[in-house]
């Protein structure tokens, strides 16, 4: 089986792509958060990592010095396997299976003893002698927290981790989004950023910074972790000398990490980020002593958490109950015995309207065999009161896809959409098929109707 | 605040008017100049970025002309450079000569006068053109050593100088913005000789480039600072989670878990996807004249994108094993739609490179017995000491440890750099691994015949 280094989450509240794309490590991408746009892409371009001593080659003696670094670490999809159990590219590769998950990219929930339910998505990366565990951990509640773990060595020397993440969120839409800085714990507003450039914490703790939507008030804040030298959460060094960096979204930005290890994040152009598309990089700083023993690993990450603001009750013509009805029915082809067949009906009603305009619906069926289906549909609210609705529909063998069909449609006020698809594996002279055939109906939602965030 | 400059130096040239050897101007500067005669010109285009720090400080050093400021620098989109053996033009820098900047609908031509106004090199220059933010020299010495030339080029080049010290090497500085875009990946540049004006007018010209000041600042805030409610969500906030250190590694939360089920949604990246992006990336003309028939495959990559809907973009990073460049090719779809040359380090430490370079450092007569039954692991390094013969080489310092333990963590037994465009072993040492706390220290190795001897 192969899997993929990406795909999509509907878990509760939240709404999500996830991949391990380009060189940024595990990113979360085009998220919902109670049918509303919270984020383009939160990611890890990289972890920046120092020695108390840097690598000396000693010119001529050939003697490598006692340090060594700095390093860029950057996670990639390299995993052992590339299909079918097989990476004829001989390695070390950067990402293992998590144990306990069976995969490269880990997605489990977990209830802790105080009852609170967390959703995981995280990789396990090998870079050099490290282990990287990169995770994102999610409530119902709008938190999510980044976090970087990391163990062992790459010469006997104390050193530190700097994880620098990209935090690009789009709050109910793209523009219109400000910086805003706080103190003594969000008690105090300090201002708000006007022109891109680096931020520096309190170094007594308490600095807290929300990004916002002017436009409709939804808010992420984002705490930088408490200082904490007993484990290894510390404040800014000469080699990584900021805590954040708030910069206008730039296409061109949105790319690979361009500094060489010794560098330290800049950039060429500074200009107002006021009211505008923003990215806010969170910069962690983790001391590590060099230690062999079970004292072994250390933690560090942000805490982000998302303000929904009070909103009015929508008025009824614009509250619309979007109803998702159909069937699908797999095939397991046997060549020379009798189909496995699985017939389905599904059924779910989702509310939208201005407050929370984004929902889906995920079907999943089978298997049959070792056949089963998929169906994800989105429905995005218009201001007129249809509904965009967008589906993927895919087609599985075994675990691995082996067909999909993605398209669209719209459904006015009152009105009725159709969709009817056949999915069919042409591989390896194994017709496996789904039919999918559903309708969506966009109807005033009554009184005592579905929840009002709707997602998932 | 913290200063670097990246110079995006003259990667081709687009077109050339008259004699001489124009290409000697491409790429950063290596004491092996163009001399501008009239009559003569040189268009450049396709530049490519190598970082600097202390530019202004170089600049700062001149013996003549103006004295460059860090304030002063960050105002200048351009600088040249131009070998002036034992004496600068008459106005403490540049000789004369022509210049303009297209990015393609605008073009700014600005004419360099070396001369002064009475005449007497070393007295008030003539106005210049307001474009030119600094004319000045320096020593040749400084001028090698900060950008790691020998003394034996700055005096083949310089030889009326009598030592590096006395050679004399001059810039220009332009400020280009906001009349031409300099970001414009349409950029030229044009350097043309102009007929002598007194003295003799021929610049010897070494290298262009634009710059880019890399900088960090402060962001600017707005705002009365003013006491304020935080939300609900702030006062009980989770910021560390309960994790179960008996399950060792990886960190598991503590409780119940269960899988959520995903579903994937790009496409299939199988071995076979890969190879078939390969297969594109290799068959485009400008990647096959890169590599020139040579490469390592340093990975396949989705690309994100930020409007859905877009064709899939996969990025295929690759390194010419005989000249060490690496080039990122971008696929839409199934066509090509950039191909880019990245600095050494633009992309993590390979499979194939992590395991080229532990096989040579087990290989290794000296090394391989002491890594015996250790396991190998491998990162990237590009050393950027200039007085060693691997700076700017993909590297890798390859670690040995004793065998991975979901409890512990394994301090190094032996490390050793390989690098990847020599193929050699450059320097190794051995350390205390046994027991905790550990603490790295040299200690007495083995000889490496090709690089002197371990301590």
């Amino acid at each position: 089986m192969t899997e993929q280094p990406d795909g999509h989450v509907g878990w509760r509240s939240w709404a999500f792509d996830y991949a391990v794309a380009g060189k940024e490590g595990l990113a979360l991408a085009h998220g919902f958060f109670r049918g509303r746009r919270v984020f383009h892409k939160l990611s890890l371009p990289v972890i920046r990592v120092k020695y108390l001593q840097d690598e000396e080659l000693g010119g001529l003696t050939a003697v490598l010095g006692t340090g060594c670094g700095p390093y860029n670490d950057q996670i990639t999809w390299d995993p052992v396997n590339l299909g079918e159990d097989l990476n004829p590219i001989r390695g070390p590769h950067h990402l293992v299976r998590v144990a306990g998950c069976g995969r490269y990219v880990c997605i489990r929930e977990t209830r802790l003893a105080d009852g609170s339910l967390w959703l995981e998505l995280a990789v396990y990366a090998r870079i050099g002698a490290y282990h990287i565990y990169q995770a994102w951990y999610l409530n119902d509640d709008g938190v999510i927290l980044p976090r970087v773990f990391s163990k062992g060595l790459s010469c006997n020397v104390d050193h530190h981790h700097h994880p620098y993440w990209r935090f690009d969120f789009d709050l109910d839409g793209q523009d219109h989004q400000r910086v805003n800085v706080f103190g003594d714990e969000g008690t105090r507003f300090v201002g708000f950023v006007t022109r891109e450039g680096r931020l520096l914490n309190d170094p007594a703790g308490g600095t807290v910074y929300n990004i916002e939507s002017l436009e409709t008030g939804l808010r992420a804040w984002i705490v930088p972790p408490t200082p904490d030298p007993a484990s290894g959460i510390v404040g800014p060094t000469q080699f990584s000398s900021v805590d954040g960096y708030v910069r206008r979204f730039r296409e061109a930005e949105d790319a690979d990490w361009p500094h060489r290890a010794e560098h330290e994040i800049g950039f060429g152009v500074h200009e107002g980020c006021d009211d505008a598309d923003v990215v806010l990089w969170s910069v962690g700083h983790l001391f590590h002593r060099s230690a062999e023993g079970k004292d072994h690993w250390h933690e560090v990450g942000p805490t982000i958490v998302l303000e929904v603001p009070p909103a009015p009750d929508p008025p009824p013509e614009a509250r619309r109950a979007v109803d998702v009805a159909g069937r699908i029915a797999i095939k397991d082809f046997k060549l020379g015995l009798h189909d496995g067949w699985g017939h389905f009906h599904f059924h779910e009603i989702v509310l939208v309207h201005p407050f929370s305009p984004h929902a889906e619906v995920f079907v999943r069926r089978g298997p049959v065999g070792d056949v089963s289906a998929h169906l994800i549909v989105t429905i995005d609210r218009r201001p007129d009161d249809s509904v965009a609705i967008a589906f993927t529909a895919d087609l599985y063998d075994e675990g691995e896809r082996v067909a999909r069909v993605e398209n669209g449609f719209s459904v006015a006020p009152g009105g009725t959409g159709n969709s009817s698809t056949h999915l069919v594996d042409h591989h390896w002279g194994d017709p496996d098929t789904a039919d999918m055939e559903f309708t969506v109906t966009n109807a005033e939602s009554p009184p005592g109707g579905p929840p009002l965030h709707p997602v998932a | 605040m913290t200063t670097r400059t990246e110079i995006h130096w003259a990667g081709s040239i687009r077109t050339a008017v008259g004699d001489g050897s124009p290409e000697l101007l491409l790429g950063q500067p290596d004491a092996r100049a163009y001399v501008v005669a009239d009559g003569w010109s040189v268009t450049l285009r396709d530049f490519r970025p190598v970082s600097y720090e202390n530019l202004a400080e170089l600049l700062g050093t001149a013996v003549s002309g103006d004295v460059v400021t860090q304030e002063l620098l960050a105002e200048a989109d351009v600088i040249a450079f131009e070998h002036n053996g034992n004496e600068p033009g008459p106005s403490g820098g540049w000789e004369s000569c022509d210049w303009a900047f297209s990015d393609g609908p605008r073009t700014l031509v600005i004419h360099w006068d070396e001369r002064t106004v009475d005449g007497v090199p070393g007295h008030q220059p003539v106005p210049r053109d307001p474009h030119v933010v600094a004319n000045g020299t320096i020593t040749g010495a400084s001028f090698g050593s900060f950008f790691g030339l020998s003394d034996s080029a700055i005096m083949a080049q310089n030889p009326a100088g009598g030592t590096p010290a006395g050679a004399r090497v001059s810039f220009l500085l332009f400020r280009l913005r906001p009349e031409v875009d300099v970001r414009s990946p349409d950029l030229e540049i044009t350097l043309s000789g102009v007929p002598p004006s007194g003295a003799a007018a021929t610049p010897d010209a070494d290298a262009v480039g634009l710059l880019v000041h890399v900088i960090t600042p402060a962001a600017t805030l707005a705002g009365a600072s003013t006491p304020v409610q935080p939300p609900p969500a702030l006062t009980t906030i989770v910021d560390r989670l309960s994790f179960d250190q008996s399950r060792g590694w990886p960190p598991q939360l503590s409780g119940p878990a269960v899988a959520v089920d995903a579903a994937p949604s790009g496409l299939p990246m199988t071995f076979a996807d890969w190879q078939r992006y390969l297969a594109i990336a290799v068959a485009h003309p400008e990647v096959r004249e890169l590599l020139d028939d040579t490469f390592i495959w340093l990975g396949c990559h989705l690309l994100g994108v930020r409007s859905e809907g877009s064709p899939v973009r996969v990025l295929v990073a690759l390194r010419n094993s005989a000249t060490g460049q690496l080039i990122d090719v971008t696929i839409s779809g199934e066509a090509v739609t950039g191909v880019e040359i990245k600095r050494p380090w633009g992309h993590p430490e390979s499979p194939t490179e992590m395991e080229t370079a532990i096989d040579l450092v087990r290989a290794h007569p000296d090394h391989g017995r002491h890594v015996a039954g250790l396991e190998a692991h491998a990162i990237l390094r590009v050393p950027d000491d200039a007085s060693h013969p691997s700076t700017g080489h993909r590297c890798m310092h390859v670690m040995f440890t004793k065998p991975d333990d979901p409890f512990v963590e394994r301090a190094v037994c032996y490390a050793a750099m390989v690098d990847l465009e020599t193929r050699t072993v450059i320097a190794a040492r051995r350390s205390p691994c046994n027991g905790s706390p550990v603490a790295s220290r040299r200690v007495p190795g083995d000889h490496d015949p090709g690089r002197g001897r371990v301590e």
